[in-house]
């Protein structure tokens, strides 16, 4: 074969073209020759015929004028096919990424989980972020506010109560159109559903008619209320929900028209809201129906405080003046109604978040948390890999590889693994996203679910690319190509970059800091709760079976009638086998129902600055007994205080001591209101009953249920039966013994006390449950990330120890060698865990009951359990080290 | 067979852009696939060829990559770029309305009989 490149060299050597361009062109031609040549050669020419012609193709001006004007280009090496173009080359990179990947599925698996588990956390809790605190609730919130009715002394008092509007305050406030473009009222009730099947009891709200449209909601189909379907003559009118209009009507859209029984009355359905309409609600239910608010005429009275006002600003009013006008209109408002009370305003926004806010923010800054450590675990995956991978990158610099393009291979890569892992999350928080909403419903403004929608989507995303691309371009960082090459030139050996190393423990260390944090918040929430449980409720739950009914205001509008019924429920159910006690109350305790007013006590003249405040309560039977409320002093209600009979009362313990200090109050009396005008006399005072686990028990008076006629048709009554054994098996007969009363009756919340109680904690478990999980997986990626520092150290120091061991170090040397390593990196990690946990536990302050942010055991316990976690993952790799064979690692030097 | 030779100096790029509109190829196979599809009618050597590359390159008609195969030297492969192939579809145009015009003139109605 000629020597094609010396003949075109000596061509060319006066055109002194740079070095790498003549490389190039010579490079060409001379492929061009040989190729000719062969051609040549096949057809069967003779050696010296082919080579002369295939020399005479050179013989050409025209070739060495145009080299002259030769476009800049530089060498560079393409893997693979012919002409590959960007899309090409991605298409490239991905396959080989892929294929890389399917190398080492151990790794790729690893890695894909890790990522998923932290893109799923922070998609999770970015959801809720997104629909509590980021998407406004309403049009115009800004504008929106709630309007509360207050005693003068709340304020002072600094009582953390919600207070309502009675009707007529509510009327004045409407009129003041100069602040307000609008003044709208709401409250709820459950209606009875009768003539469609099996009676039932819905959720109605009662709005006015100025509601829906402050809100931003209008039906989408039939009309919304109009002013004159307000008055109590109105013919009757409801709106329906979509999920009751589906549920019920099937969806049918010629519904318009027809007659729905609530309560043994016809309404007409004029419309259906749409899906997405969430009306506010303060009782935290989701309403089926909704109907004008029709006040009948004994309930539009002063002081019976039911409406939940939200007024809107007019546009140009900032909330401050709007303040300052309310404040002055306070003192009008008031001399109309020869009384003296307060208003409370609260930005409607701030009412249906504050209580979410918080917890929200806190869960966000866990799951970064588990974000930053599911990171530092694949940054330590990837730099493992990365110091695997360094014959492969210094070969390809060697071949010509530009550095740009490594990175970009690294950079697909680390994306694949990114999308890979952002996939599986996105997927995995859809699977659980109505178990999520579950857990924090009790936390959330109602309607509010964890959902995955398009912002949520984009947040994923940012996620998965911002992580993808730091891993790809970090590893590659680290990798000069220079040192690489220099690398290639010491025989290609695997060996520790100090850098990487050093890398990789500072980020074992944060991963062991940060899991010791969230372990630390779990720990906290867990031992509030034990507390929480633990508390004195002022009750005996156990073996007490509960259930709610709400009479038909209709068939028991006389109110004799009314209570005639409840004492036959009672009476029925007392002679059930088993049944030890039973008892009506207006509200159920750790329910946080109860209704809350101002009473009167005699002899001390009213005095609106020192207002008495406290819960109200309806009971009848042996509601104590069956509760088993203790009796301090004096007697319970008995058979004896009936309607007609001298009025009595019952005040706890809390009520006496605030309200009665040092002095018996047995014998005194008090105005409970409610429509008695009397003073009813105090008879007895009982322990107090909480209302909330977590909250001192609100002063509480008790009455009667038959002294109050004029208000029992307004309220629900709940029955506390004690029972000698399993409650839920009493259930059944103690439904019977209502139906036979009655058997249109609905009976709901069916459940044991237990339950309730344990419902009333369920805020409190969500927490606990998601930073359980939380820290869970954080201990357990941090226990990963140790593992496989330690797994390298132990490769690493293979001769080393095989060294040792010739030269007569025992296995407890090595073992000491090695857990030395280990021990420092836990230590610091704890170390700096402490730190972290100290700054950051206070936000977890309003989660906690009866414990401490700076609680020394739970930390101790804590760090106990962290670092025999972080010591069980060096197991084996230790193990394996102190297995070192030292012959065998000798022989391979 | 020479006049033909004269033809091809205006047409050459018009060739050589038809050969790599779809595929990238490198300069011996162009040179080739002219003169296979000529039937020998139309030949380029290299130091015709090349200097047609380089100057077709330098005017972005064509992009010109150094590409590795398996057990292969590195090779430079050349495809036409968007303005290539937009020149392309005018000449082509050109081309078959003028062959169309001569065709016309000399007597042939079948450009395919003519052969």
């Amino acid at each position: 074969m000629p020597d094609w490149r010396s003949e075109i060299s000596r061509t060319f050597a006066p055109l002194h073209l740079s070095p790498s361009r003549e490389a190039w062109v010579v490079t060409e031609l001379e492929q061009h020759l040989e190729q000719h040549y062969a051609d040549l050669l096949a057809q069967g020419i003779s050696e010296a015929e082919a080579r002369s012609t295939a020399l005479a193709g050179l013989d050409n001006h025209d070739l060495l004028r145009e080299l002259r004007n030769l476009p800049k280009d530089e060498i560079t090496v393409h893997p693979g096919q012919a002409g590959a173009g960007f899309w090409d080359e991605l298409g490239l990179d991905i396959h080989f990424a892929f294929r890389m990947l399917g190398k080492d599925p151990g790794f790729a698996a690893m890695a894909i989980l890790t990522l998923a588990i932290g893109f799923g956390a922070n998609t999770a809790i970015f959801s809720l972020l997104n629909t509590v605190l980021l998407r406004p609730l309403y049009p115009n919130i800004q504008r929106l506010l709630v309007l509360e009715d207050v005693p003068l002394s709340a304020r002072k008092q600094k009582l953390n109560m919600n207070y309502k509007m009675s009707y007529p305050i509510y009327l004045s406030w409407k009129e003041q159109k100069d602040i307000f473009e609008s003044v709208s009222a709401i409250t709820a009730q459950g209606p009875s559903l009768t003539g469609m099947g099996e009676p039932e009891r819905l959720q109605a709200a009662f709005v006015s008619s100025d509601l829906l449209p402050t809100l931003g909601i209008s039906p989408m189909l039939g009309r919304g209320f109009r002013p004159e379907d307000e008055p109590y003559s109105a013919p009757p009118v409801v709106l329906l929900t979509a999920g009751f209009w589906r549920s019920h009507f099937n969806s049918d859209r010629g519904v318009l028209g027809r007659k729905l029984t609530l309560n043994d009355q016809p309404f007409t359905i004029i419309g259906v809201l749409p899906e997405s309409a969430q009306l506010v609600s303060f009782t935290g239910v989701l309403f089926d129906i909704v109907e004008p608010l029709r006040e009948a005429p004994e309930s539009a009275v002063l002081g019976f405080n039911h409406l939940f006002v939200i007024a809107k600003l007019r546009p140009g009013l900032t909330q401050a003046n709007a303040l300052q006008a309310i404040q002055s209109r306070v003192l009008a408002v008031n001399k109309n109604f020869s009384r003296e009370r307060d208003i409370q305003v609260i930005p409607l926004e701030f009412y249906l978040t504050s209580e979410a806010k918080p917890l929200v923010l806190i869960l966000f800054g866990a799951v970064a948390v588990v974000l930053l450590i599911t990171c530092a675990n694949t940054a330590n995956l990837l730099l493992a890999r990365g110091a695997a991978r360094d014959k492969e990158m210094a070969i390809r610099v060697a071949l010509g590889a530009r550095r740009a393009r490594l990175v970009r291979q690294l950079l697909t890569e680390s994306l694949l693994i990114s999308v890979f892992g952002g996939a599986l999350g996105l997927f995995g928080m859809w699977m659980t996203q109505t178990w999520l909403s579950k857990l924090l419903a009790d936390r959330l403004p109602p309607g509010i679910h964890v959902q995955v929608n398009a912002s949520v989507f984009m947040f994923t995303l940012g996620l998965v690319v911002g992580v993808g691309t730091i891993f790809g371009v970090l590893p590659s960082l680290q990798g000069r190509s220079k040192a690489l090459r220099e690398r290639l030139s010491q025989g290609g050996k695997l060996s520790a970059r100090p850098v990487s190393h050093r890398v990789r423990n500072v980020l074992v260390v944060c991963e062991i800091a940060f899991s010791l944090a969230l372990l630390a918040a779990a720990g906290l929430l867990l031992r509030s709760f034990v507390r929480l449980m633990n508390v004195d409720k002022g009750f005996d739950a156990d073996h007490v079976l509960t259930l709610r009914i709400w009479p038909s205001p209709t068939r028991y509008a006389d109110p004799q009638k009314y209570i005639a019924y409840v004492n036959a429920i009672l009476q029925r159910t007392r002679a059930l086998p088993g049944v030890k006690a039973a008892g009506w109350a207006s509200c159920l305790p750790v329910s946080g129902s109860c209704i809350t007013g101002d009473f009167e006590i005699e002899g001390r003249p009213s005095n609106s600055h020192n207002m008495i405040m406290g819960a109200k309560q309806l009971v009848s039977g042996d509601y104590f007994r069956a509760m088993h409320v203790r009796l301090l002093s004096g007697r319970f209600f008995n058979e004896h205080d009936k309607t007609d009979s001298a009025p009595v009362a019952i005040v706890d313990q809390a009520f006496a001591e605030q309200y009665f200090g040092h002095e018996n109050p047995i014998g005194k009396h008090i105005d409970f209101g409610w429509g008695g005008n009397a003073f009813a006399e105090i008879v007895g005072v009982v322990g107090e009953v909480k209302e909330s686990l977590a909250e001192r028990a609100n002063p509480t008076v008790y009455v009667p249920l038959a002294q109050r006629p004029a208000v029992v048709g307004q309220l629900a009554f709940s029955l506390a039966v004690r029972t000698a054994y399993e409650p839920n098996e009493a259930a059944r007969s103690v439904r019977d013994a209502i139906h036979q009363t009655d058997s249109t009756q609905i009976i709901e919340a069916v459940q044991a006390m237990d339950e309730v109680v344990d419902k009333s904690v369920s805020s409190r478990r969500a927490p606990l449950w998601l930073f359980g999980g939380f820290s869970g997986i954080a201990a357990f990626l941090a226990a990963i990330g140790i593992y496989g520092v330690i797994t390298f150290y132990v490769a690493q120091r293979r001769e080393e120890i095989g060294t040792r061991m010739a030269l007569g170090a025992q296995r407890n040397d090595i073992l000491r060698l090695i857990m030395s390593h280990a021990g420092k990196l836990i230590a610091a990690g704890i170390a700096g865990g402490l730190i972290v946990t100290l700054l950051a536990v206070r936000a977890l302050q309003s989660l906690l009951y009866g414990t401490k942010p700076y609680d020394g055991p739970t930390l101790l316990v804590i760090c106990v359990l962290l670092s025999a976690n972080a010591f069980l993952a060096c197991g084996v790799p230790v193990f394996r080290a102190t297995r070192v064979d030292p012959q065998v690692v000798l022989r391979n030097e | 067979m020479t006049k033909l030779n004269e033809l091809k100096k205006g047409s050459a790029e018009l060739l050589i852009l038809a050969l790599i509109e779809l595929r990238a190829r490198h300069g011996y196979e162009i040179s080739k696939l002219i003169e296979q599809r000529s039937a020998g009618e139309l030949k380029f050597n290299a130091a015709s060829l090349y200097p047609l590359l380089y100057r077709l390159e330098q005017r972005g008609c064509i992009e010109g990559r150094w590409v590795e195969k398996a057990n292969q030297r590195r090779r430079r492969y050349y495809r036409a770029t968007a303005a290539g192939r937009k020149i392309l579809r005018q000449q082509r145009g050109v081309w078959s309305a003028f062959v169309a015009a001569v065709n016309q003139i000399i007597g042939a109605d079948y450009a395919g009989l003519a052969l």
